[in-house]
């Protein structure tokens, strides 16, 4: 009679046999949370963490680099008495993806969404990783961005100002300029 | 009282250096391919990192970030366990000595694969196992009960067809 646990065994081990060598790499890890002192979640809170002004996010040039999808840009509006309440509004481009932002250095945000964003017309076909959009502030001046991260759409990194031309979002001279209206791609 | 950040945050690379193939042949099992699986035990230890001051000490640090890297894989797969594996993927090895039993495995429920998984490949304790999942201990020992009887039924099932 054939022992079920070493089938499972046996079959665990073509499944996920064991490592020849190993992947770990320390460095990296602290690279992703980046001065872990300074680290705080932000779960359910406005994407930047900023609590007095009304947000506004300007879903623009989702995906035009990395993917070539068409994407219909968005404006995207927040009150800042939902800001208040430290809640995404329904109308973000994050909208409905429960998304958890965690601040990883100053101007730096790590979001990370339980499914791909597809509210407001955003719509990637494809992989998101390297799939970019930029952010507005109140003024609807463009003041950052956020870059896909994962091939499925959940995981957001996301820089302000100089930050996010250095990580070739958004191109020189872009920031400060008014969006005046979405971009379609 | 809270462990202090750093000497947490020094617990945690311990952790890491000492479990990492464990964290990662659990990762792999979950997202079918070893290069995301990487990226899911990163994730889940960088998300372990950032939300350590939320770690109460409530139980063990090890469950705590298992659940961290068991959920940052969970989210870095949308496809099947067994379908995700490629021909190119060089640790494909010879066909398996039981091959109706992979699939079976790969169909099993999410919480009895978790469950084989913590069990056989991190060896974890049902106490364990059940703080990874949030869970009762004694839901444990019934899922992986179940588990071990539908692999068992459907071997008797094969070997009645052979």
């Amino acid at each position: 009679m054939v022992d079920v646990e070493t089938v499972i065994l046996d079959e665990l081990e073509r499944l996920s046999p064991p490592e020849a060598s190993s992947a770990a790499d320390w460095a990296d890890v602290l690279r992703r949370t980046e001065q872990p002192g300074k680290s705080r979640a932000l779960k359910g809170r406005g994407l930047f963490g900023m609590t007095r002004r009304t947000v506004a996010l300007v879903a623009a040039a989702f995906a035009l680099m990395a993917t070539g999808a068409a994407v219909a840009g968005v404006v995207l509006a927040k009150s800042e008495a939902e800001e208040e309440q430290g809640l995404l509004d329904g109308h973000s481009v994050f909208a409905g993806t429960d998304p958890v932002c965690t601040q990883v250095a100053d101007g730096h945000f790590r979001c990370v969404l339980d499914r791909p964003p597809t509210g407001q017309g955003t719509t990637i076909l494809g992989s998101y990783r390297g799939s970019k959009f930029q952010t507005v502030d109140a003024d609807k001046r463009i003041d950052g961005g956020c870059i896909g991260s994962s091939d499925d759409g959940t995981v957001w990194n996301c820089y302000l100002g100089e930050l996010a031309v250095e990580h070739d979002i958004l191109d020189p001279g872009v920031l400060g300029q008014v969006q005046t209206e979405p971009a379609h791609g | 009282m809270g462990r202090d950040h750093d000497a947490l945050l020094n617990e945690l690379e311990e952790l890491y250096r000492a479990r990492f193939t464990d964290f990662l042949r659990v990762a792999r099992a979950i997202v079918g391919d070893r290069e995301r699986a990487v990226e899911a035990v990163q994730d889940g230890f960088a998300d372990a990192i950032s939300g350590r001051a939320g770690y109460r000490g409530e139980g063990p640090l090890g469950a705590w970030v298992w659940r961290a890297v068991v959920n940052a894989a969970r989210k870095a797969t949308r496809r099947p366990l067994v379908e995700a594996r490629t021909l190119e993927d060089e640790t494909w090895e010879p066909a398996p000595a039981h091959p109706e039993v992979t699939p079976l495995v790969a169909s099993l429920p999410e919480r009895q694969r978790l469950a084989i998984f913590l069990r056989y490949y991190a060896d974890l304790d049902y106490r364990t196992i059940a703080q990874v999942l949030e869970v009762e201990v004694g839901t444990v020992s019934a899922t992986l009960a179940a588990a071990h009887a539908a692999v068992r039924s459907r071997l008797k099932e094969v070997q009645l067809n052979g």
